[in-house]
């Protein structure tokens, strides 16, 4: 039903890339669980790269674990109290792996001398964002913290589950690393009605910050739905690398990170190379 | 992102109007709301996904439609729009205001109401709850998603009445939301009825006032995952709490809960003995508050306001004051307020500040609590600064019996000193000045 590609390209100006994506499909492809996380770049969070990773991880256990509960097949009464409880729970793991992380890996001597502030409050070193989506064939649920991308292809029209949250300017995000970060989270859930959308776009700003306007960016989600449907999936699986690259050398300069969800046409084998993986 | 309905779509109405789509406002568990307009007049339409479009939800909305709102502050369907194509419809209702905000802007401090607008949105919501079950009906589903009000009136639009179902109903579909269901529906021991919206209403006023949830303290800092059994132990099984007098488990964590921390010193004893009351013995049905005494509850907090010298809102406490004698400590400087001159009406006290507005239900009990056309202000004397009084803004002469037994006549539009001391009689009631 379903076939994935991930990528992420690390950006000239930082030592490591601090973006992490995954995702998962089971064997029975009931659902796809996706992420992508923006570890923050500023000097105080040397750990953003941990961070983000810890960021995905969670997120992917707790929409499996979710779904195999059947939390989200009745909401009658709404999404607002499970949403909630997914973010509390969300934020709660993984401020408990980073202080996990933290007690068995201390800062070292140096990191002890990059910020004050950050020693007395160790968790904004590994700051993230986080974005995902629960993909199943009744409902789909986005999720969003912070600064990043969400876009949905269907019959040719690009639209944003999750607006762009206006209280955010420059390069101001939400972090993981807040003490209130659960209530920053912002979700969606859409029930399938009739057709499921052709392609769900997940990526960090650096995707959309290489764009000169919001437009221009959502072209690409069309320009990758035309070439699947054209040129396939090993066409743009081959050359996703080089288009990441040459995206943000000419643009953001940023670490970039993007998801693409694509439903499968009907002649083709599904989710034929991501079956039951993680990647 | 919407599904249902498409911009610039018309939907006939009854084969005479039409109702044109404008925008897509947002979705929920059920369905997508729109601004729609008729005859040019904005309106906000709910369309129901179809498996939520029954039969028995149809049914339901036919009767809110029929027996009409309990008061203005519901946005209440209006009348019902039908697609014969698919059986699925909606229902056409008032459009909220943009100056009302949710409660999540309030937990978000996008927000930043103040005490008196708190206190005026708690008498309204009271009120408004004690209107709707009256009427025999039961919400469902009150929580800070239903819940919009103006941060600078007081004002509240609830919105979300299409759950909304005669008291005892058994066929429902919808339990409520999690956090503000009553420990017996959460135990699966109960269905909705006025008993849980008394909880649930309960648990909107405490995060209105606390910014909190009242069961959240070091029971729920200890969760890993917030799943069903999770939930159903703190809610339902073992709530307790966070400032239960008798059992300490479960207190607020300190950079965890800092909300609840910061905001349970800054009010009167008398909500904080109401709140415990409220989630002690009122976690049993048979304990919990009543409408009356909450709206009571809360105009007797907008009474309670004064200003410290810093300009900060705080509240008198009269236990305190009573027992030891001393004025409250201002939440912002730190500093003792300055005790204003008050007005006791019978048992109530209100402070006089000098934006006081005393209004018809402070001087007539038997009129609900509205906070509009008032019949006293605070004046000052144009030419003696020093000297305060109240204007009669009220259609009736007042009586006036000074200290020494004299009596004058106060005609509307007059004033009369706030000395300590003189009596007010305002009609209905009479009232004393205290300085």
């Amino acid at each position: 039903m379903w076939q994935i590609i991930a990528e992420s390209v690390k950006s000239a100006n930082h030592p490591l890339n601090q973006d992490s994506k995954k995702y998962f499909i089971p064997k029975d492809k009931e659902y796809v669980v996706v992420a992508i996380a923006d570890g923050h770049g500023s000097k105080k969070c040397f750990r953003s790269n941990v961070g983000s990773e810890f960021a995905v991880e969670v997120l992917i256990n707790i929409f499996r674990q979710h779904f195999s509960s059947n939390t989200f097949d009745n909401l009658q009464a709404g999404f607002s109290g499970i949403k909630d409880n997914l973010a509390k729970t969300i934020h709660r793991q993984w401020m408990e792996k980073v202080r996990n992380h933290l007690a068995k890996n201390p800062f070292s001597f140096e990191e002890e001398l990059i910020d004050v502030k950050v020693l007395n409050n160790q968790v904004i070193s590994y700051g993230t964002t986080l974005l995902g989506a629960l993909i199943t064939k009744n409902y789909i649920i986005y999720l969003q913290l912070g600064d990043g991308d969400i876009l949905v292809v269907k019959d040719n029209e690009v639209t944003r589950p999750i607006p762009k949250d206006e209280n955010l300017i420059a390069n101001e995000t939400y972090s993981l690393c807040d003490k209130e970060a659960d209530s920053l989270f912002r979700f969606y859930y859409q029930p399938v009605i009739g057709q499921l959308p052709d392609l769900i776009l997940l990526s960090t700003d650096g995707y959309s910050n290489s764009f000169p306007n919001d437009n221009e960016f959502q072209k690409t989600a069309l320009d990758y739905n035309n070439l699947y449907k054209e040129e396939g999936m090993s066409f743009i699986r081959k050359n996703i690398s080089g288009w990441l690259k040459d995206t943000t050398v000419h643009g953001s300069g940023d670490d970039l990170t993007t998801i693409l969800v694509f439903k499968t046409s009907d002649n083709e084998s599904a989710t034929k190379r991501e079956t039951d993986n993680t990647n | 992102m919407n599904q249902l309905l498409k911009e610039k779509q018309i939907i006939p109405i009854d084969g005479k109007d039409s109702c044109l789509v404008e925008r897509f406002l947002g979705s929920g568990g059920q369905g997508e709301v729109y601004r729609v307009s008729i005859q040019g007049k904005p309106y906000a339409l709910k369309w129901y996904f179809p498996k939520q479009a029954t039969s028995e939800q149809k049914a339901s909305l036919e009767y809110l439609i029929r027996i009409g709102a309990p008061n203005n502050k519901f946005l209440w369907p209006k009348f019902l729009l039908t697609n014969p194509k698919n059986n699925t419809f909606g229902y056409i209702m008032p459009l909220r205001l943009p100056q009302y905000k949710g409660i999540n802007d309030l937990m978000r401090r996008r927000v930043e109401p103040t005490f008196k607008a708190l206190a005026i949105a708690g008498v309204h919501l009271a009120n408004s709850f004690s209107k709707l079950h009256a009427n025999g009906l039961c919400y469902r589903d009150i929580s800070f998603g239903n819940l919009f009000f103006d941060p600078i009136t007081g004002d509240i639009q609830i919105c979300d009445n299409d759950n909304i179902t005669t008291n005892g109903d058994p066929l429902v579909t919808v339990l409520g939301t999690p956090r503000f269901t009553a420990p017996e529906i959460v135990r699966g021991e109960a269905h909705p009825s006025r008993d849980t919206d008394l909880f649930s209403l309960a648990v909107l006023l405490h995060y209105m006032l606390f910014v909190h949830h009242p069961l959240e303290g070091e029971q729920e800092a200890k969760i890993h995952a917030f799943d069903l059994p999770a939930m159903t132990k703190l809610y339902g099984k073992n709530p307790v709490y966070i400032y239960d007098p008798k059992n300490t488990t479960n207190r607020p964590v300190a950079g965890i809960h800092d909300n609840a921390i910061a905001f349970w010193k800054t009010y009167p004893t008398f909500i904080k003995q109401l709140f415990i009351r409220a989630f002690t013995v009122g976690l049993k049905p048979n304990g919990r508050i009543m409408e009356i005494e909450w709206r009571d509850s809360m105009a007797r907090m907008y009474d309670s306001l004064i200003y410290c010298r810093c300009g900060a809102e705080n509240f008198h406490d009269a236990t305190e004051y009573e027992t030891t004698g001393k004025t409250t400590v201002c939440w912002s400087c730190h500093k003792p307020t300055i005790l204003p001159p008050r007005l006791k009406i019978g048992k109530n006290l209100i402070m006089i500040n000098v934006d006081t507005l005393i209004f018809p239900f402070h001087v007539d009990p038997s009129i609900s609590c509205e906070f509009s056309d008032p019949v006293a202000k605070v004046n000052q004397h144009p030419q003696n600064k020093s000297l305060w009084g109240f204007q009669n803004l009220s259609k009736d002469k007042w009586t006036v019996i000074s200290n020494e037994g004299a009596i004058t006549e106060v005609l509307p539009g007059k004033n009369v000193s706030l000395i300590n001391g003189i009596k007010i009689n305002f009609g209905k009631t009479e009232g004393v000045i205290i300085v």
